[in-house]
């Protein structure tokens, strides 16, 4: 997925939302200002809201009559402010983490302070802080700061409940009845389309609040060398498997693979992180998985699934005669011994929280399991078992109570997924072997085994995949190195859709503005003077792409809801 | 006289006691100064979730983590584990810190030897040849060369090393790691797993991984080599002019020895006693050197664990590591004091 956008769009161009939004200012103020429950005109188009909303802002006419940027447009941000008795220009007080987010951050910062000036409406101070510290104090000490996010699971949920429910992770105070109903109804909607029609609706409604304003969508990106035939698939499954890669057009070449993520631990129920879960799809099976190219979960270990009629129970017939690479039998005690180890253990550092709509699991048969759900017809069931919680382990050499140690899932051979694993060292050099017995939804592996490097710095990561040392450099280069070696004949570049967002938090209750409606206007004029595209193209070369609303582009139900309503 | 070396042998045991009993506060009080603002900055759970979980659930896992916990029993209890030889489990990836000591730190003691060896063949013959040619040019120019390369900091000599010799320069040599990861792996399988690269390729007997190690361990050993070799050339130099101003240098040359005997004979030997005293104590500079090394170099030793243990904020690795490297420091300072006592009967009193 290349960014193709342009540059056109000049800084007053991106004002051109600003008298449209002045139009819709008027139903949104109204709607923040005590009719929350008010199922108004604010869910339907933006367009719509524009021509309802034309009497109510004389400007709107004048910008709905040109799309050329003009005086109209600012004049546009500074009448939102003006109509909720703003004093401009307003002192915004922006924190970013420099750490965290990648080395660009205090650039596209930097970016958005300026655009942000440039209007005039707006005098901004930038803080920075170190990451440890940033994510400890961000809830009760920063009113408008930076945060990235990557999925648990590739479903617009993912993107929407964890942000936008009361009590979410922000802890930016926003609670929004209606938008609270809208998440419980898509969560349990099973008719596809209806739900995608709600989680447009969703979006629409919290585009109106911006408690969070979504910026760039990252992309998945992977540079080969010139002898790699097979590139990896980059789907929107956001899943790095291996065995899709072949070098060489030989089906016995091993490939030699770089990255910059870490692993914290080989056992499932010990991490929650990228580097981790790389592994683990590759070496353990799941109940569900994703089929390279499908970001629907397939069964895997299981021949099918299928919830029960009051939807309370989701059951699934195990795959007969499954092994793991030791011999052991793989069966259904195993699948209910690795969920309830991950709620037995809850390792600090672990996925179990992903379980909270998990109640019991039972295996009636040693080829059935039964998931006992909290919520009947949880429709992100099946994305969860396909998440990092998913993974399947050996019940004959993990542990119930604790974590197992690394060299002791190696020594004991107790993998089932697409490979083995030879060596270990971790964070070091990891080398996977094919595994035959293997019949999942990756599909047995087209190349003779991975050699994984672990790098700490990316340039040297780059440096290893321009000498040919590696053939495949994945998570994570810059985006300057990437733009460099898009030019390189020694190397191509290779895109897929992106789960990774970056994204502005608003605490709705302590950012600047005396009432509720003021901080809303304020909220809206930033929305309105940020230029995604200048931010995609000048500070990450095009590496990320604009996000015009909260799920991201490429995942069902993604929209433009906030390019949309703020007419960028 | 046999009373008098009886009082000799006792002065020099009770130094040695005396010095042997402090490397234990010593090291308590490194642990200490480790232990207690690891605790001030942060944790490894929020290192790693602070941007994706609720306040109350960070709280719930900081808690299940022990964190939240009285500093005081935190710190007594880590004293106890160490004392009993177990550092704990690193929590950024479940490694065993006795394991990371072992492993990364025959790593970093390979890159120490690796620098040894370019400091002593460069600062040496460097610092013989100031002192010989005494305020002539090749002094001047190699009292220049040992300032710039003392001064310059290793991780921007590595960068500088990096772009000369890496791919994007002469593309000659291998810019990160101890070894070529095919190399590694192919030593691994033929159970050679020493942690010392250098001895398992010797053991292999394949020209192909000892040169592959080799020329891996070259740029990081220029780099931290050379910040040594400066410090080397100057302690040369000028121990070795002091030494040809003495008495007996002066009576060789009187007797007509030629001065090139003067300076390798009867000079230099004794101008590298100070140099061996102060070894000691570069070597444990050179273990803080070894970190910035390891880092611009993907070397996996003590200082590239430490950096990334650092970032994650595992207090229980970087206690360890600290710890570790206290203790070699420590157990190092007590060896210098005992060769300076052994030698020189003066530190005894």
């Amino acid at each position: 997925m290349n960014t193709q956008m342009g540059k056109q769009m000049a800084f007053s161009k991106r004002l051109t939302a600003a008298l449209a939004l002045a139009a819709t200012a008027g139903l949104v103020l109204s709607a923040c200002g005590g009719s929350k429950h008010e199922d108004s005109s604010t869910n339907t188009a933006a367009a719509t809201d524009t021509a309802q909303a034309t009497d109510t802002a004389q400007a709107t006419d004048q910008s709905t009559e040109t799309t050329e940027p003009t005086e109209a447009t600012l004049s546009g941000a500074a009448q939102v402010l003006a109509d909720a008795g703003v004093t401009t220009p307003v002192a915004l007080t922006i924190q970013y983490n420099p750490d965290h987010y990648g080395d660009a951050s205090a650039e596209e910062y930097g970016a958005i302070k300026e655009q942000l000036e440039e209007t005039g409406l707006f005098n901004v101070t930038l803080n920075s802080t170190e990451w440890v510290t940033y994510s400890q104090e961000r809830i009760d000490n920063y009113s408008i700061y930076q945060l990235g996010w990557f999925p648990d699971y590739p479903d617009a949920d993912n993107y929407l409940s964890v942000f936008f429910s009361k009590d979410n992770f922000l802890g930016n105070k926003f609670d929004e009845p209606t938008v609270q109903a809208l998440i419980d109804e898509q969560r349990i909607t099973t008719d596809e389309a209806a739900r995608t029609a709600l989680i447009d609706q969703l979006q629409t409604e919290v585009a109106q609040y911006l408690p969070t304003l979504p910026l760039l969508q990252g992309q998945q990106v992977a540079v080969i060398g010139n002898n790699v035939n097979e590139p990896p698939v980059l789907d929107a499954s956001f899943q790095f498997r291996f065995a899709s890669i072949q070098k060489d057009s030989d089906p016995t070449a091993v490939v030699k693979v770089g990255t910059t993520d870490t692993v914290t631990s080989l056992d499932p129920a010990g991490s929650y992180d990228n580097g981790s879960y790389l592994v683990q799809t590759n070496v353990y099976p799941m109940v569900l998985s994703f089929a390279p190219g499908n970001p629907v979960p397939a069964p895997e270990l299981a021949e099918s699934c299928e919830f029960s009629e009051d939807g309370a129970t989701y059951t699934c017939k195990i795959k007969d005669g499954l092994k793991w690479a030791n011999g052991n039998t793989l069966d259904a005690n195993d699948v209910k011994f690795s969920f309830d180890r991950q709620l037995t253990i809850a390792d600090p550092e672990g996925p179990s929280s992903l379980l909270g709509s998990l109640d019991s699991v039972t295996v009636p048969d040693p080829l059935t399991v039964e998931f006992h759900l909290n919520a009947p017809n949880d429709v992100t069931w099946e994305q969860i078992l396909a998440s990092p919680v998913g993974p399947i382990v050996d019940d004959d050499v993990f542990s119930a109570t604790e974590l197992t140690p690394d060299d002791d899932i190696v020594a004991a051979n107790a993998f089932a997924g697409a490979y083995t694993i030879k060596t270990w060292k971790i964070n070091e050099v990891a080398e996977f072997s094919p595994n035959p017995d293997y019949n999942g939804v990756q599909g047995q592996p087209k190349n003779g085994g991975i050699i994984m490097t672990y790098y700490k710095e990316s340039s040297n990561m780059r440096l290893n995949i321009e000498s040919g040392e590696d053939d495949v450099a994945w998570r994570s280069l810059t985006a300057t190195d990437i733009a460099s070696l898009e030019s390189s004949d020694a190397v191509q570049v290779v895109y897929g859709p992106g789960g990774e967002i970056r994204y502005m938090v608003f605490n709705v209750e302590t950012m600047p503005g005396d009432t509720p409606e003021q901080k809303l206007a304020i909220r809206q004029a930033i929305a309105m003077s940020i230029d995604r595209e200048e931010l995609s193209e000048v500070v990450y070369a095009g590496t990320y792409a604009p996000l015009c609303s909260y799920v991201p582009e490429g995942l069902p139900g993604a929209n433009t809801a906030v390019c949309d309503r703020y007419n960028q | 006289m046999a009373t008098k070396q009886r009082s000799n042998s006792a002065a020099l045991l009770r130094y040695l006691g005396v010095r042997l009993a402090l490397v234990i506060p010593t090291a308590l009080i490194l642990v200490t100064l480790v232990f207690c603002p690891m605790r001030v900055i942060g944790d490894p759970i929020s290192a790693k979730l602070g941007g994706e979980l609720t306040p109350d659930e960070l709280v719930r896992r900081r808690e299940a983590a022990g964190y939240n916990r009285p500093i005081l029993v935190q710190y007594f209890e880590y004293l106890g584990n160490v004392v009993r030889g177990d550092f704990g489990i690193a929590s950024k990836d479940n490694r065993k810190i006795l394991d990371v000591v072992l492993t990364n730190g025959a790593a970093t003691v390979e890159l120490v030897c690796w620098s040894l060896i370019i400091a002593f063949l460069v600062g040496i013959p460097l610092g013989r040849l100031a002192a010989r040619y005494h305020d002539r040019l090749a002094d001047v120019t190699i009292r220049f060369f040992a300032v710039l390369v003392y001064a310059a900091p290793v991780f921007f000599l590595g960068l500088v090393l990096k772009l000369i010799f890496g791919a994007h320069g002469l593309g000659v040599l291998p810019t990160s790691m101890r070894v070529s990861r095919t190399t590694e792996l192919a030593l691994a399988d033929l159970g050679y797993d020493s942690h010392f690269m250098i001895v398992d390729a010797l053991r292999s007997g394949q020209w192909a991984y000892i040169s592959d190690v080799l020329r891996h361990a070259i740029l990081p050993a220029v780099a931290l080599g050379l910040m040594e070799a400066g410090i080397f050339i100057r302690l040369i130099r000028i121990n070795l002019l002091e030494t040809l101003r003495t008495d007996y240098v002066v009576a060789a040359r009187a007797r007509g020895v030629a001065e090139r005997r003067v300076v390798s004979k009867h000079a230099f030997r004794n101008a590298l006693i100070p140099v061996v005293t102060v070894m000691g104590m570069e070597i444990a500079l050179m273990l803080c050197g070894a970190i910035l090394t390891e880092t611009t170099f993907e070397w996996p030793g003590l200082g590239y664990a430490l950096s990334q243990y650092l970032l994650a904020r595992d207090f229980v690795a970087v206690q360890g590591i600290v710890t570790a490297i206290a203790l070699v420091v420590a157990v190092i300072s007590f060896l210098i004091d005992v060769i300076n006592a052994l030698v020189d009967p003066r530190v005894r009193y």
